[in-house]
């Protein structure tokens, strides 16, 4: 089988030599063999695709020189004796660019004829177009880079409504040939291939906007490739002036993040089916009913307790260890006796944070942007941004008038800006968590500590205290590092007031100092910052509960 | 980085969000009073090209600052002969970039375009370049033109400062495979960029200036040929900075007087070097971090280490013909080392390591530059495979606070001890 990456490629060509073309997609487990023959910080897409083929191998792969990491991965495929064609692509699309792919394409034409020792066919060439038509209706783009089988198929078992592959390679539409010899074919290929909707790398990309004019777009999820830059610039533009809601991911080509890809998935389909209702809400009157949320995260697991009044009962908090359902387990114990409580006087449970799926008692389980969002609005219904910095993952969330999430981004697979950074920083500065959320108050001198990485910056920090700096100092740069990576990670301009941080952070009067300083103005502290989400499961416990 | 510099730095950043108008003025007296500190004040130990180009350089920076109306910001190899034989000044990523880093105020232009929402993963030159733009600290330059030759982020970068100050853009496409269809391709191109210029600046193309500066390229061209021969056997003292200097005259200042006069300083200084004595002599792959105070220490004016050239700075030696201007910038894009297939680069810097007698090359892996990445591992084996040890080095050219100072200077000084100890 012949393989082709790129919607530009002329795959039906090889249908008049009585050959097919499919489009090669590979998701491998691992892409430890490609980090040996290129580097790690080249596109994930193209470290995939040698991975691919230098596992499975196959028959030609025809390539296009769309970009630095595929003119990379082609080199060293070709290397490994794999067999490959390149085609130069023209990035204009105008009648030059027309007329130079045409020659390439009657230049890859003639070489097949000698190849195969077979004339071109033009019937079969035409036979090998359809007529293709996306079914009409409301539907979720999925736009952006070009995204694995396996992640499309999530995105479309999730979603509640069709989904329309709108990536990269997802958008190859043509039109259907017209009579004439080889090379009047070739002319007119080389035209409908560039006049499809651009890609990124093209000079002419005004087709792209009616990807985002379509009346039937309910919503966008738009996918980048870690080490594809190609797509940041129009998600940029799109996240301040795109009307339907907004996901951005991002994928390494394997599978790895998949489940926090989930979360994200969930969130954002959570959120257009059902805006937070605003309160007070039906409050449950009569017979004493009790809900329970628990928020099982990657250091704790938190349960809250309320009455149908909404007023919260009791909580508690454990910490998480490996047995996920036995530490919620425990902590909804811990509250229910607090609060003096049998197990069956609660109507509904409902469970948020990394391990809700793994909690069998649960009626239903939703994710903790949700949750953040549903318990901050609770504490204070003038919140519009949500900061949540946790132990393994950070977010901001901003909230609509109503509640309702607008839109949220989270941290990648990098400590940076988490819990777990100050854990490690705190680490190298032989300081305790209590001790490390307080020294920075009392700083003196500007210490920047640059590096995002937290790797880099555990050295950096080392470099610091050999120059003599006071640790005071070095708290402060770290706790603006997190700030700076807080803001940066939604984009300032974004980050409307009210602000409200939750999570565990929190309780570290040295980040809030540097967020405060960072956003211009007070940041809102509920009184138990690591529960809001626990709360807002509590909360959609007892609002979805119907006796 | 030195102490004025860094309070220089910091004060360019504090105005950079609050007033940019006042950030351009600080720093245009910056560059002004370095550039007469180089020019009355230069450092003793440079030779007289070294001192010379890093106030050619200066002032190349300063000028699209100054009149930005007459300036265009362009890439590194957009031909520019067309911009001289017009009179207008190019404002290039990488110049200006380095520049802004020079001030040591890179990081606040770095944390502008991030926040605007261009990808951490984006090369940094570049990211500073969108920064400087979208802060509002450049000035709006009259026009904005590239070639799409070897660097994906010039699609993203010049799209977008063009969108950005509303002025026309023009991107030159330059096809990866050399054939006469591309030349033409090209070259119709370029002549279409011609009467965009016409029309930006209201003004004719004058064709003798054009000739005269295609004239100029040859000659320096020739006169860096033999410069290239004649280091063959002469060791010249030498800084990092004044290596990536270079690309201003191999580059967007090629076809100029001033870049004439520097490749003719550079060979006097070639004729009168003492013979080379033994050091080790190390090629460069790809751009330099100059700043980075760990590899000066290892690698300026070191009598036991000569650093010979950096790979882009003869990434083009083609020489032109005036009477078919177009084609030749055409045929100079497309026979580029860093266009196409890898190989051609591994050729290039394996034919010029023979010429100059290199014991080593480092090729150093700029953050971002997908490019140079990906061709890591293939050229290290095909220089290898001629006997010429390569030391891959990752880092970032350009943004401070995104590398690791002490593995990269233990890897550095590790791969010339070696280079020592096998001599």
């Amino acid at each position: 089988m012949i393989h082709y990456v790129c919607k530009y490629a002329p795959a039906e060509l090889f249908a008049g030599f009585g050959q097919e073309a499919a489009l090669y997609n590979p998701m491998p487990d691992s892409l430890d063999l490609a980090d040996e023959l290129t580097h790690r910080n080249v596109c994930s897409f193209s470290r995939a695709l040698i991975e691919g083929r230098a596992e499975e191998g196959g028959d030609l792969l025809a390539l296009t020189d769309c970009c630095d990491s595929i003119r990379r991965a082609w080199d060293v495929l070709r290397n490994l004796g794999q067999e490959t064609e390149m085609l130069s692509l023209p990035r204009r699309q105008d009648e030059c660019g027309r007329s130079m792919y045409k020659v390439e394409l009657m230049r890859l034409l003639g070489k097949w004829e000698e190849k195969t020792g077979k004339a071109f066919d033009c019937a079969a060439f035409r036979n090998a177009f359809r007529r293709t038509e996306q079914p009409g209706g409301p539907y979720i783009a999925v736009m952006g880079a070009r995204m694995g089988e396996q992640l499309l198929e999530e995105i479309q078992k999730e979603s509640p409504i069709p989904v329309h592959n709108n990536t990269c390679t997802g958008l190859r539409k043509l039109g259907l040939p017209p009579e004439g010899t080889a090379e009047d074919l070739m002319g007119w290929y080389a035209g409908e291939l560039l006049n499809q909707p651009a890609c990124m790398r093209m000079a002419d990309i005004t087709s792209r906007r009616a990807l985002t004019e379509d009346p039937n777009l309910r919503g966008v999820i738009y996918n980048t490739v870690k080490f594809c830059d190609f797509y940041g610039f129009e998600y940029a533009a799109l996240r301040d002036a795109l009307p339907v809601p907004l996901l951005k991911i991002e994928t390494d080509y394997t599978p790895q993040s998949a489940q926090q890809l989930k979360t994200r998935l969930q969130a954002f389909f959570e959120g257009m089916e059902a805006p937070a209702p605003a309160r007070p809400v039906q409050v449950h009157r009569g017979g004493k009913t009790y809900f329970a949320g628990i928020d099982s995260g990657s250091t704790s697991t938190n349960a809250v307790i309320l009455d149908g009044n909404q007023d919260i009962v009791s909580f508690c908090t454990v910490s998480t260890g490996v047995e996920i359902a036995e530490s919620a387990k425990r902590a909804l114990q811990g509250a229910l006796k607090k609060a003096g409580l049998d197990r069956d006087r609660l109507s509904s449970t409902v469970t948020t944070g990394y391990g809700r799926a793994g909690i069998a008692f649960r009626e239903r389980d939703v994710t903790e942007i949700t949750c953040h969002a549903r318990g901050a609005y609770f504490l204070n219904p003038a919140v519009r941004t949500v900061i949540d910095i946790g132990g393994q993952d950070s977010k901001v969330i901003r909230l609509d008038e109503k509640g309702a999430v607008r839109d949220f981004v989270m941290n990648d697979k990098c400590a940076a800006g988490t819990g777990k950074f100050l854990e490690m920083m705190a680490q190298s500065l032989g300081l305790s968590i209590e001790e490390i959320g307080v020294r920075g108050l009392t700083a003196r001198e500007d210490v920047t500590i640059s590096s995002m990485c937290s790797v880099f910056a555990q050295s950096e920090v080392v470099s610091l205290i050999a120059a003599g700096k006071r640790l005071d100092d070095i708290v402060r740069g770290l706790n603006r590092s997190v700030a700076a990576k807080m803001t940066a990670l939604a984009g300032r301009s974004t980050l409307e007031k009210e602000w409200m941080m939750t999570g565990g952070v929190a309780r570290n009067p040295g980040v809030v100092m540097a967020l405060e300083e960072r956003l211009g103005g007070k940041v809102l502290l509920p009184e138990e910052p690591d529960l809001c989400g626990a709360l807002g499961a509590a909360l959609i416990a007892q609002e979805e509960w119907r006796e | 980085m030195n102490a004025v510099i860094e309070t220089f730095g910091k004060t360019v950043g504090n105005f950079v969000i609050r007033s940019p108008g006042r950030a351009l003025t600080l720093l245009k007296a910056g560059y002004e009073a370095s550039g007469l500190q180089m020019r009355y004040l230069p450092d003793k130990r440079l030779l007289p090209h070294q001192k010379y180009i890093a106030v050619m350089n200066n002032r190349a920076i300063r000028l699209p600052l100054k009149n930005p109306e007459r300036s265009a910001v362009v890439n590194v190899f957009l031909p520019c002969q067309l911009l001289h034989a017009m009179n207008v000044t190019p404002q290039f990523t990488e110049g200006l970039a380095c520049y802004l880093n020079g001030a040591g105020s890179e990081q606040v232009f770095i944390a502008c375009a991030e926040s605007a929402g261009v990808p951490q993963t984006y090369c940094s030159y570049h990211k500073v370049l969108l920064g400087a733009a979208f802060s509002g600290v450049m000035p709006p330059p009259r026009f904005v033109a590239s070639t799409s030759l070897a660097c994906d982020a010039n699609m993203g970068t010049f799209r977008a400062i063009a969108e950005h100050y509303k002025v026309p853009y023009f991107l030159i496409d330059v096809p990866s495979v050399y054939s006469e269809e591309a030349v033409n391709y090209v070259a119709g191109q370029l002549r279409d960029f011609a009467s965009m210029l016409e029309d930006s600046m209201g003004e004719k193309l004058k064709e003798d200036r054009l000739r005269a500066s295609i004239r100029s390229t040859n000659r320096s061209i020739q006169m860096y040929r033999e410069y290239f021969k004649l280091l063959t056997d002469k060791y010249m003292p030498g800084d990092l900075t004044s290596e990536m200097y270079k690309v201003f005259p191999t580059h967007i200042l090629l076809g100029t007087p001033e870049a004439e006069r520097y490749f003719r300083l550079l060979l006097e200084d070639v004729k009168a070097a003492a013979p080379s004595r033994g050091e080790k002599r190390i090629l460069w792959a790809h751009t330099i971090p100059f700043w980075q105070d760990s590899l000066r220490e290892l690698l300026n004016f070191n009598e036991r280490r000569q650093l010979l050239a950096c790979d882009l700075n003869f990434d083009s030696m083609e020489e032109m013909d005036e009477t078919k201007p177009y084609e030749s910038m055409a045929r100079r894009l497309l026979m580029n080392i860093v266009n196409g297939a890898e190989e051609n680069r591994a050729g290039k810097l394996l034919e010029m390591a023979e010429t100059l007698r290199a014991d080593g090359v480092v090729y150093f892996n700029h953050w971002g530059c997908k490019h140079t990445l990906g061709g890591a591992r293939l050229i290290r084996e095909k220089l290898e495979e001629k006997g010429i040890p390569v030391l891959i080095l990752d880092g970032d050219g350009c943004d401070r606070k995104n590398v690791n100072d002490g593995q990269m200077s233990t890897r550095l000084q590790a791969f010339l001890e070696i280079l020592e100890a096998g001599a």
